[in-house]
């Protein structure tokens, strides 16, 4: 077993991961698809492995097999029934010194916004008599485990390249189709002071607008892409308002999406002052 | 709502520029804002652009372009409300 490391570290090397996450429509390499849970776990956590460990760290892989059904706003059909799940995931893993002792943490950006414990993330996928099994961040294809058969490792990552390259596409691909990128507004609660979710096409100006505002508030509108797109700026936004009679006002926001790739986005609002 | 003083800068005569802040929680409702230190009175001297990046789930960076509308070097505080 591994040395444990701190979870100030084991946040680090979870970092380290999710900042190669693929912006969806465009998915350019080396990035990991991380927002298309649908398969290609094995091609993600052997490229997570490859990273932490160029990066000092000594992972290791825990594989899940059940009836497996998770829940993610990246899919349009967001969980079971829409989505039928998985029969096995895999994903890396850290030793981990906490008050409790040395626990298994997992690296698993598709399912959790940072490391969790083993335990939480067996239970998020809706199977309690799943079976775990660990095994050293070299084994790429645990064929005997999850299916009968003759285990594999991918030292020269060219399978795991070939299987990112995949899923890359795949993210792509139903990024350009009517659901549009990730993440899907149907799997999604509006929080508060969230007036509504948006979608723009590659670098689309649009106009949206919302009326019955006391014309004595003091309202501030932001918007805050929803489609991770490291790198540049994605929105920009001017306000416009109409005064519609004495007491109330209709907003008109133009929203612009700078990049070339369609995104989503939620059109929020602060109320200063009443 | 708190406030705070994320850089200061200082802008060249008529430049345009643009900064950038990274690591903000996505779930903040951040407005940004930029005020002169340098008075310089008759006529306004900045302007600004804010536009946002989503870099993953929890976390975005904002991009603030300035404008000096002025003949003369500004300074300036790049101010933010959280609200």
């Amino acid at each position: 077993m591994p040395p444990p490391v701190a979870p100030q570290r084991a946040q680090q090397l979870f970092d380290v991961c999710n900042r190669q996450l693929c912006c969806p429509a465009s998915a350019n390499p080396p990035c990991i698809p991380f927002s298309y849970p649908d398969d290609g776990c094995w091609g993600r956590a052997h490229e997570m492995c490859r990273l932490m460990i160029a990066d000092g760290a000594q992972p290791e892989k825990v594989w899940i097999k059940g009836s497996l059904k998770p829940s993610s706003q990246n899919h349009p059909k967001c969980g079971f029934p829409g989505w039928l799940g998985w029969g096995w995931h895999v994903a890396p893993t850290l030793q981990v010194t906490t008050a409790s002792g040395v626990q298994t943490w997992v690296i698993d950006p598709a399912l959790f916004n940072g490391p969790t414990t083993q335990a939480t993330w067996k239970s998020v996928q809706g199977d309690p008599s799943a079976v775990l099994k660990a095994t050293a961040a070299s084994m790429f294809f645990y064929k005997s485990f999850l299916y009968g058969g003759t285990d594999e490792t991918d030292p020269t990552y060219v399978q795991t390249n070939a299987v990112l390259a995949t899923y890359r596409n795949s993210l792509k691909l139903r990024s350009v189709t009517p659901d549009g990128p990730p993440p899907y507004f149907a799997c999604m609660t509006k929080p508060p002071k969230v007036q509504w979710f948006g979608s723009l096409a590659a670098n689309q100006t649009k106009s949206w607008f919302t009326w019955g505002w006391g014309a004595k508030w003091h309202v501030f509108w932001t918007m805050m892409p929803l489609t991770p797109c490291p790198g540049a700026p994605q929105l920009r936004w001017k306000v416009r308002v109409e005064r519609a009679n004495a007491t109330q006002c209709t907003y008109w926001i133009r929203v612009t999406n700078l990049t070339g790739d369609p995104l989503k986005f939620e059109g929020r609002y602060d109320v200063l002052s009443w | 709502m708190w406030t705070g003083v994320q850089w200061q800068g200082t802008i060249s005569p008529g430049a345009s520029k643009r900064w950038f802040t990274w690591g903000w929680p996505t779930a903040w409702h951040v407005v940004w804002y930029l005020m002169p230190t340098s008075a310089q009175p008759g006529a306004p001297e900045l302007e600004w652009d804010v536009g946002v990046e989503r870099a993953n789930a929890t976390q975005c960076t904002y991009w603030i372009t300035v404008r000096n509308l002025v003949g003369q070097s500004v300074d300036f505080e790049g101010r933010f409300a959280v609200l």
